[in-house]
């Protein structure tokens, strides 16, 4: 008995030791160099700071009552929510069907999936201004030889093309990437109902759209789900892509918040729409979860 | 034997899909062997002549030999620093099991959702305070407290597997603390910490954002704040350095591809899937 209370305050003791040297290392770094930071956003998006001067003033919910008037805010987020359903759409559709045609029994198809994978692991500055010289100066030149109109278009200096390059571009990226999501969740589906709709004599698009694609909602729910985070936060692309021009058509909102902070020097703006940012993001992302785990109940 | 045939057809099909997507790199490639006249004048002709002074001009220019060593070092030091803190972490939080650690969990899920502008302000800031810019070291172990989310959580996920009673056996034996767990528990997550070193790594490798905020010393340059410098400094005119650069870029990656591939792709789709 007397042994029993003498280990338990010691097993205690070392439980909250253990806490300490195992938990407090990552906590504290990420206390530090997240949540530290984060709320400092939140603070610095209620003043007038400018990132420079010491002084800065507490001035209420003005950054926040300006943001609704400023047009080149409501065309960037005009841009991202267009860019992000557009993309999410093209590239998941691209990536199955690039899935599905790469599970039937084709020969050398680990070399293709191995190759349509590879750009994903470029950086997105290079990619950026690679492409920026293939849709400019390289189609400029194959359209004075070969004077087809479709090298003749101007596919990043106009302004209701250059979204549609973007998306162009960022698929040539990262379609490879949801495609070898897709190809692991479509190996995991059962074989049985395949089967079993082919003896009932389902067809090749039926098969798919019946019986494939409702066994993939899974997997197709982190693949939307990672697409749609991926387009709301992308911008170092379009640095040296497009620099977010002609003007300001294709200024993403993290892109407008970082030219507000750090070339126009308006911190306490920037914050403030950074802190808009960030709840555009978790009212979407909160649907999302929403929508897919009420579809996963049904199934 | 028209499934055969179909299959064929289908093959046929996707490599010249895959050589029409993968052309513009063979394009990029060859104009990087033109000197400059000719990018300008003529992209889509061969080079009359090569000059592969173009990449020795950027290699001296950009000091690739010493951008490539801190892109190691950043990259390389970082994942040290969060598959060790988020190992330890994942693994204390998912045996203590109590109200609290389900709170801490929810608080290291916050950095995944929230994009990189709502702490990009205040980080220069922070950084500006701690004295860590430029410095490699301290910027790796800012950037593995800013991004340990993901770690934290595969690792919480996957000790749940790893039964309670080995920990009570070591503990019997004598084996405590930290030395239990990196050599008992730690080599049972080795699939976990392969997925999370392949993430991370291209991750941190073609990081820009943090090293454009926190690098401003170009003897620290990393591989994608070089190439934005480079980019910033020729784009109006050295197109052939340009060109040069981008092929130093992404010619590493590719080798290691080549010889890494199935370990690449396998642990991409594990942490998607389990993230």
């Amino acid at each position: 008995m007397s042994i029993m209370t003498q280990r338990r305050p010691r097993k205690a003791l070392r439980s909250k030791l253990d806490f300490v040297r195992f938990v407090v290392p990552a906590l504290f770094l990420y206390l530090l160099f997240f949540i530290v930071p984060l709320l400092h956003t939140i603070y610095y998006s209620f003043t007038d700071w400018n990132g420079i001067a010491r002084s800065r003033h507490f001035n209420g919910f003005e950054n926040y009552i300006q943001i609704w008037t400023d047009k080149l805010f409501i065309s960037s987020l005009k841009f991202t929510l267009s860019y992000a359903l557009i993309y999410t759409i093209a590239v998941n559709v691209a990536a199955l069907a690039l899935a599905l045609l790469l599970t039937r029994s084709i020969k050398s198809k680990t070399a293709l999936r191995a190759v349509i994978f590879t750009p994903f692991l470029f950086n997105d500055v290079t990619v950026g201004f690679l492409w920026q010289f293939l849709l400019g100066r390289f189609m400029t030149g194959l359209y004075t030889e070969t004077n087809l109109s479709i090298f003749g278009i101007s596919w990043l200096s106009n302004e209701n093309l250059v979204m549609y390059s973007i998306i162009f571009v960022k698929m040539w990226q990262a379609m490879g990437y949801f495609m070898v999501i897709y190809i692991a969740g479509l190996q995991l589906i059962p074989k049985e109902p395949l089967e079993a709709a082919v003896i009932d004599g389902a067809t090749g698009w039926k098969q798919i759209t019946r019986i494939t694609i409702p066994l993939l909602f899974p997997t197709m729910a982190i693949c939307v789900f990672l697409s749609i985070t991926d387009a709301l936060h992308m911008f170092p692309l379009l640095m040296t892509l497009t620099g977010g021009g002609p003007g300001h058509a294709s200024e993403s909102v993290s892109l407008y918040i970082y030219n507000t902070a750090f070339n126009n020097q308006q911190m306490g703006y920037a914050s403030a729409l950074a802190v808009v940012l960030a709840f555009i993001v978790l009212i979407i992302t909160y649907f999302q979860l929403k929508v897919f785990r009420s579809k996963e109940v049904s199934m | 034997m028209s499934d055969t045939l179909k299959n064929r057809g289908i093959e046929a099909f996707l490599w010249l899909f895959v050589l029409v997507l993968f052309s513009p790199l063979l394009f990029i490639a060859v104009n990087s062997l033109k000197g400059f006249g000719e990018v300008m004048m003529d992209p889509i002709a061969l080079p009359s002549k090569l000059e592969f002074a173009n990449y020795t001009e950027t290699w001296q220019m950009s000091e690739y030999h010493k951008v490539f060593f801190n892109t190691i070092l950043f990259a390389g030091i970082s994942t040290l620093i969060v598959i060790t803190i988020t190992s330890m972490a994942g693994y204390k939080l998912s045996r203590m099991n109590s109200r609290g650690s389900q709170v801490l969990l929810l608080l290291f899920t916050i950095a995944i959702m929230l994009p990189f502008p709502v702490v990009m302000i205040p980080i220069a800031q922070v950084a500006a305070w701690l004295d860590l810019k430029n410095n490699l070291l301290l910027i790796s172990m800012l950037n593995a407290g800013f991004s340990c989310s993901l770690g934290v959580l595969l690792y919480s996920s996957a000790v749940k597997a790893i039964p309670k009673e080995l920990d009570e056996c070591a503990e019997m034996d004598g084996c405590y603390g930290y030395r239990m767990f990196f050599q008992i528990i730690f080599p049972l997550l080795k699939p976990v910490t392969g997925t999370l070193v392949v993430i991370y790594v291209i991750r941190y490798w073609n990081d820009l954002m943090l090293p454009l905020i926190l690098i401003t010393k170009q003897s620290l340059y990393t591989i994608p704040l070089s190439q934005m410098i480079f980019f910033n400094q020729f784009s109006n005119n050295r197109w052939n350095l340009l060109l040069a650069s981008g092929v130093m870029a992404v010619l590493p990656l590719i080798i290691l591809y080549i010889f890494t591939q199935r370990y690449i792709i396998q642990g991409i789709v594990a942490g998607a899937v389990k993230g």
